[in-house]
């Protein structure tokens, strides 16, 4: 740790509430010069707020914030970032009809207060070059994947010149080999001696980097230490930590092999294009009634593509996709639903302002569902009690784990007979994964079969029957989960060599 | 080559067709001469609202009040307060910029659709205004004496060159500081702030420099008119018609506007003796643009292009 005299960064007793909510409540940390401090916690444990804050995207409700001895709570954004703070965002907030190079060019002109466009374009290739983006430095971000998108927000950040960095989850959503490749990029500005603040849920890059690391929950510090005696700290091990170690759930009990009988969906050489480029190709797969099925891939595998071909929002260039014995092609996307498949869509979608209840009840759409509204809601307030706590609160104030419960009570809501979940761990806390996970098998008990398409393979391989491993489009590999996790090829791909 | 091309080309362009086009007085009749007045002033004025609409994502939907009063700004200061004419153009470009100045504190702090109807109803309002107020005549309006100004050549002349200085800013500006600045708040306002973007002051550039060309292009039509009143002169239909255009030829491009403003004034012109067919026709050609072009029928060339471009480079790649 380095402690040469006055903090870079002095939060002094800060507060935030949102009417009865308080977000962040009378937390205090300093940062010194070129110092790395994680922050870990739950999600909604205030951490993004917490760099709101310093950024003065919100005002406070109390406390001050200094910054190299001078007071910025109160001053906006952009005389905060003129002062040296540069933040990137959890999910990556680009300029998407600008070039890689004209969003690094914008932190130059405006974050450096100079007018000298070449100078600025130079300097951008630079940055992009120390972050190994320099490939994409004239594509429209708007094209980017997700790894090249975390990697712009950083390299934007930086294109300010800041003294201090905030790094919000930069490794959420990211699989493993990308999340390596991210790390690299922090330990090189740490070697540069930039000073940072960084939100994780991936522990492995906090523990690495940090020189502290504080923990919050629900808006308060419960330790701030070094990472060796946070490790070690009972109360952080029991919110946060003692979730993801050694809390492996049993493998599902079903039948291993794929059954014999008539498949529920049979999606069968299944071949899909954006334009010129193929996004599935030949890909053939089935889930039978009762089954859990799970579907990981990386990003850009073809996982949401797949998604649309099920639910028919996409035209199929060859193959089919057979409910019950019904071809769906023939039928428009709307009516899907009351076929008996539901979905349960990536990045949650809820509708924010309506009520949690009024929420649930959109989800009850098909006519037989409707009828059968108030034991389902019953139902889903047991499933997840919280929900039922939040009832007559809008959509848009949960926090991120609430609000994957919300999305995936809205698709049981329609009782289906067949559940679809596209990534509902994203982005969330190991704890509320787990919740999330433990009900699954409720779900399936209730007669409601499961397709999980997921990054995360360890939580989906535990608790599914079978698996398909979506690469490229095209289907690399299925089998049951027990002998999936046994498969040396996916050990390497998906948990980079070192498994747990 | 294609370096030098890319900096110096469009400037070469631009040059070579307003030598050209000045020429135009000569070859066509007053009629052609008063359809290509139109192209000019549309033009302009298009330029004008693509800074603020196209290229900083602020739809303004009270473009018509800053082209008001400058016209009337113009017929005051010839009028009442005898200035020359030329003078009286700068003075309803700037009393246009201060009106825009004026109502920037209350006007930026609303957002997408929030901000459109708040324009609206202020150019509303302003023509409400402008209709009860004796000192400009009310409903009236004024009369410029009886043979002032240059002709309708003149004329033509004046909006050509207005026409291209605007062109020529809008490229100047795209790629200056100001314009990524003002491509950053179009894209994303709160990661623009993150980065040091004034937004306020970046914002209200465009919105002055916007208010600053409609005005002078208020002005010189009023003078051209020689009577001017509140209802056209403040209607919305200058809005409209300039909305048309920018989308028509296509948003937040340079070329697009100038597209957009020879289609919908000749189309105009070409169905203008069926009056309520031509609002049914331009209708249904926007409904078909906005739907099979979407960014514009300049737009959708670029895109093009840059489509075959990139076919070209890959195929280069791929080749033998």
């Amino acid at each position: 740790m380095s402690g040469n005299g006055t903090p870079l960064l002095e939060i002094r007793n800060v507060s935030k509430s949102f009417g009865a909510l308080v977000a962040v409540n009378d937390l205090s940390l300093d940062v010194a010069d070129g110092e790395v401090v994680g922050i870990m916690g739950p999600n909604g444990a205030g951490k993004s707020t917490l760099f709101n804050l310093i950024m003065g995207a919100q005002p406070l409700s109390g406390g001050s914030i200094e910054f190299a001895g001078q007071r910025i709570s109160g001053l906006s954004a952009s005389q905060i970032c003129k002062l040296g703070i540069g933040r990137t965002y959890q999910i990556p907030q680009p300029f998407h009809n600008m070039t890689v190079t004209e969003n690094l060019m914008v932190g130059q002109l405006f974050g450096q207060n100079t007018t000298a466009m070449g100078r600025a374009r130079d300097r951008a290739y630079e940055i992009l070059e120390e972050l190994r983006l320099d490939h994409k430095a004239e594509v429209p971000a708007g094209q980017l994947g997700l790894l090249d998108l975390k990697r712009l927000e950083m390299a934007r950040a930086l294109s300010t010149g800041p003294r201090l960095l905030l790094l919000d989850e930069i490794a959420g959503g990211l699989v493993e080999r990308e999340v390596e490749e991210l790390e690299r990029n922090i330990a090189d500005l740490k070697a540069r001696g930039h000073g940072m603040i960084v939100i994780e849920h991936v522990i492995r890059t906090l523990f690495n980097h940090s020189d502290r690391i504080l923990v919050m929950n629900f808006g308060t510090e419960v330790a701030i230490d070094t990472p060796q005696r946070i490790a070690r700290n009972a109360d952080v091990i029991d919110i946060y930590l003692g979730e993801e170690a050694g809390h492996d759930m049993p493998t599902g009990t079903a039948p291993s092999a794929a059954p014999d009988s008539e498949p529920l969906l049979k999606i069968s050489n299944v071949s899909a294009c954006y334009g010129e480029f193929q996004a599935l190709a030949d890909v053939s797969m089935e889930i039978h009634e009762g089954e859990i099925v799970a579907l990981i891939g990386m990003n850009g595998a073809g996982k949401s593509t797949l998604t649309r071909a099920i639910t028919n929002r996409i035209p199929l260039r060859s193959g089919s996709v057979v409910w019950r014995g019904e071809d769906l092609a023939r039928y428009k996307a709307h009516d899907i639903v009351s076929l008996g498949i539901a979905q349960c869509l990536e990045g949650r979608k809820i509708f924010g302002h309506m009520t949690v209840q009024e929420n649930l009840e959109i989800g009850a759409y098909p006519r037989h569902a409707r009828i059968k509204r108030h034991d389902t809601l019953a139902w889903i307030y047991e499933l997840f009690p919280v929900l039922k706590e939040r009832a007559a609160q809008l959509g848009g104030t949960l926090s991120g784990g609430e609000q994957q419960m919300l999305a995936i009570g809205r698709a049981l809501m329609a009782l289906p007979d067949l559940v679809v979940f596209d990534e509902i761990s994203l982005g969330l806390a190991p704890r509320i994964i787990d919740t999330i996970y433990e009900t699954i098998p409720v779900i399936v008990a209730n007669g409601t079969t499961v397709l999980l398409i997921e990054q995360n393979v360890h939580r989906s391989l535990a608790i599914a029957d079978r698996a398909y491993i979506l690469e490229r489009g095209s289907i690399a590999m299925s089998g049951s989960s027990r002998e999936l996790i046994q498969n040396k090829e996916i050990q390497e791909a998906y948990f980079g060599l070192k498994t747990r | 080559m294609d370096a030098a091309w890319r900096r110096y080309g469009p400037w070469t362009v631009l040059v070579l067709a307003v030598i050209v086009l000045a020429f135009i007085p000569s070859f066509v009749g007053r009629y052609g001469l008063f359809i290509a007045y139109f192209v000019v002033l549309n033009v302009a004025l298009a330029q004008s609202w693509n800074l603020v609409g196209g290229y900083t994502g602020l739809i303004s939907l009270g473009h018509a009040a800053f082209f008001g009063l400058g016209a009337y700004a113009a017929a005051t200061s010839v009028i009442v307060y005898k200035l020359p004419l030329y003078a009286s153009f700068l003075i309803g470009g700037l009393v246009a910029a201060l009106f825009a100045l004026l109502i920037s504190f209350p006007i930026f702090r609303f957002r997408g659709i929030y901000f459109a109807i708040g324009t609206l109803v202020l150019a509303e309002a302003l023509r409400l205004w402008m209709i009860n107020w004796e000192f400009t005549g009310g409903a009236q309006g004024m009369h410029f004496p009886i043979g002032i100004g240059p002709g309708l050549a003149g004329y033509f002349h004046i909006m050509l060159a207005l026409a291209a200085g605007s062109t020529a800013l809008l490229m100047y500006i795209t790629r200056s500081k100001l314009g990524i600045g003002l491509r950053a708040i179009r894209d994303n306002e709160s990661s623009a702030q993150n980065l040091g973007v004034d937004i306020f002051r970046t914002k209200l550039t465009a919105f002055l420099i916007s208010a600053f060309i409609a005005g002078l292009v208020g002005a010189v039509h009023a003078s051209r008119l020689g009577a001017i009143e509140p209802y056209s002169i403040f209607g919305a239909a200058w809005t409209i018609g300039v909305v048309n255009i920018v989308i028509i030829g296509g948003m937040g491009t340079i070329f697009g506007p100038i597209v957009g403003a020879v289609f919908v004034t000749i189309l105009a012109e070409l169905t203008a003796d069926f009056p309520g067919v031509h609002l049914l026709i331009e209708g249904a050609i926007l409904i078909l643009i906005i739907r099979f072009m979407p960014y514009g029928v300049w737009g959708f060339v670029l895109r093009q292009y840059a489509r075959f471009s990139l076919l070209d480079a890959w195929r280069a790649r791929a080749g033998p």
